[in-house]
């Protein structure tokens, strides 16, 4: 009956009719499923069940401990590839089209990637310390 | 989509300036020993640049590329030799400074790479252009005023400004979005069809959610919060660059935005930047009134002189359009020369009120170009920021509306109340004994050299101003 209402009257703001509705629902379910998991699931607590889960194995240390967080620089490095390969897949797919003026586009805009990764392979980024 | 000649021509400044930037990175990462080189390449970059764009503005090139998203007029040109300019003067003043840090290559390709983002800023014709270009211009921003890394207080202002700026930047965004979900278009040229007659409820937030995220980053109160701290925090050189260049670059895009994007919806803008235009000016000078150091003083002075302008912003409306628009571009010249000498004489003389007590006595030439730069702020003729804010007054009393008669009243009130905290300064350092114990850093003669230049440039803005009122005229926005 509702759906026959949406599509007698596709307003604008009938459509949030669909986003309401689907809110609804979505709550109703979150909240029934954790109501009725309190209510019929058994609660025996042991030291097992609340250790640490280490794919089945047994924990040797603490796990809450400071280590030093060395591939940051390289995630930050990656990201100059992440942004090459993000515009090299469109640009290879269209590069019949833009022939040789593309072809120099990309190579400029490489270049400047290129200049990142030099500036931080001099600075000493790529050293594993 | 053609490529021709021609958009390479209207994007030489731009290109020029990505090629130096590169230019002064590779040169101090790969050379040793090399600040010396690195800073004349900076300023050199900064200076061809600067050329460049004046030959293009000479020439009376026009054009728009990209599918319209991009725009060279003589406007945009306008905002370019603000920025470039500016920056000649930032990397001289940071040149000495920067070396000290080791870091010197980083700090003047940051710069670089503000004027970059603020060029292509005034240019963009196109919303989520405007946003990137913002963003080009703001994030090296943060990383100018965290520079000082043996003072705390920079870190602190540079965290404090990244927060408020990201923050700003996601409501500028929303903003942005809605507006798009309105017009369907981001071009501004659609906007305009989609802003004319009443607007929708949506399209009053996404205006109201764009014109706050701007306020926010030309600290307009009350946005202004993180203005003091990352001033304070700062190096010299970035406060002094950063209160001139990315601000009157974003005053020229919200103009843009304004009145190409939304002419039709001007009742309704020209009342909120008359309010946040009234607001920023009291808080800014009431605020300034109490502080004790000159840097937090000049923060909270270039808060009050964004609300100047954005009076002139608020003036935008019936016969007064050309007026307004003029106001806002020789005021963005005006302030940029006052303003960026007056934080520039802090590297030499101090930033203690104190410190500059009988500085006429011990050193005069500096002591009469802060005198310049203290009256030109305050707005006495015949000095720059007189004919900024004349032309403020003139728009507003051309726009023939109510409020902004009000608006122009707050600004002569304020500018009364602005006198105690430039000219406690001038007394300072004409009347009183030297204190002793000179703590005055020591800039060096570059600086001292942009500190000369700012203040002549102050002093004859009146012979330039007729041509530069004639340059705003024929500015091609309208």
């Amino acid at each position: 009956m509702i759906l026959g209402l949406i599509q007698q009257e596709m307003s604008y703001g009938a459509l949030y009719l669909y986003v309401g509705i689907f809110m609804l629902l979505v709550t109703g379910f979150v909240a029934t499923v954790l109501v009725l998991a309190r209510l019929i699931a058994p609660g025996r607590r042991s030291v097992a069940k609340a250790a640490i889960y280490e794919t089945g194995e047994a924990t040797v240390t603490d796990p809450w401990r400071p280590f030093p967080v060395r591939y940051y620089v390289f995630a930050l490095l990656f990201l100059i590839f992440d942004v090459e390969a993000a515009f090299l897949y469109p640009w290879a797919v269209v590069y019949e089209d833009l022939g040789l003026y593309g072809f120099f586009e990309m190579v400029v805009f490489v270049l400047i990637l290129g200049v990142g990764l030099a500036y931080a392979w001099k600075k000493g980024a790529l050293k594993w310390v | 989509m053609s490529y021709t000649g021609e958009a390479f021509l209207g994007l030489m400044p731009e290109l020029i300036s990505t090629a130096f930037l590169i230019a002064v990175l590779m040169v101090g990462v790969f050379a040793e020993r090399s600040a010396g080189l690195v800073a004349s390449l900076a300023a050199l970059g900064a200076l061809v640049t600067f050329v460049g764009t004046a030959v293009l503005l000479f020439i009376g090139f026009e054009g728009e590329f990209f599918g319209g998203g991009y725009v060279v007029d003589g406007f945009a040109l306008y905002f370019k030799l603000i920025v470039s300019g500016s920056a000649f003067f930032a990397v001289l003043a940071a040149a000495r400074w920067s070396s000290g840090t080791g870091d010197a290559a980083e700090y003047l390709m940051l710069i670089l790479s503000v004027v970059l983002g603020a060029m292509l800023l005034v240019s963009m014709r196109d919303l989520f252009g405007i946003f990137l270009a913002l963003e080009l211009a703001t994030i090296p921003s943060y990383a100018m005023v965290a520079f000082d890394r043996r003072r705390r207080e920079s870190a602190e202002g540079g965290m404090k400004y990244l927060i408020t700026g990201v923050i700003a930047s996601s409501i500028l965004l929303y903003g942005m979005v809605l507006i798009y979900g309105v017009a369907g278009s981001a071009q501004l040229p659609d906007i305009a069809r989609a802003f004319s007659g009443s607007l929708t409820p949506v399209a009053l937030i996404g205006l109201v959610l764009l014109i706050s995220g701007f306020a926010f980053k030309v600290s307009a109160a009350p946005f202004h919060f993180w203005t003091p701290d990352a001033y304070q925090g700062a190096p010299t050189s970035a406060a002094a660059f950063l209160s001139v260049a990315p601000k009157a670059a974003i005053f020229g895009v919200l103009l843009r935005i304004l009145l190409e994007g939304m002419p039709g919806a001007a009742p309704v803008w020209t009342v909120v930047m008359a309010f946040l235009s009234i607001v920023t000016m009291f808080v800014g000078n009431l605020f300034a009134l109490r502080q004790r150091n000159v840097r937090r003083m000049l923060a909270y002075s270039s808060v009050a002189h964004s609300g100047y302008i954005l009076a002139a912003f608020a003036a935008l409306q019936g016969d007064a359009v050309p007026t307004g628009v003029q106001a806002v571009m020789i005021y963005s010249a005006a302030y940029a020369v006052m303003n960026m000498g007056a934080f520039l004489v802090i590297d030499l003389a101090g930033e203690e009120v104190k410190g500059y007590n009988g500085l006429f006595r011990t050193r005069p030439g500096l002591a009469i170009s802060m005198g310049v730069f203290m009256a030109a702020l305050v707005g006495l003729p015949p000095l720059s920021g007189f004919f900024g804010k004349a032309w403020v007054l003139l728009a507003g009393a051309q726009s023939g509306s109510g409020l902004v008669y009000v608006v122009v009243g707050a600004v002569v009130v304020n500018s009364v109340l602005s006198v105690p905290y430039y000219f406690g300064i001038i007394r300072n350092m004409f009347f009183e004994e030297p204190s002793g114990g000179e703590t005055a850093g020591e800039g060096g003669f570059a600086v001292e050299f942009s500190v000369y230049t700012l203040a002549a440039a102050t002093v004859i803005f009146a012979l330039i101003v007729g041509p530069l009122a004639a340059l705003a005229q024929a500015s091609g926005l309208l």
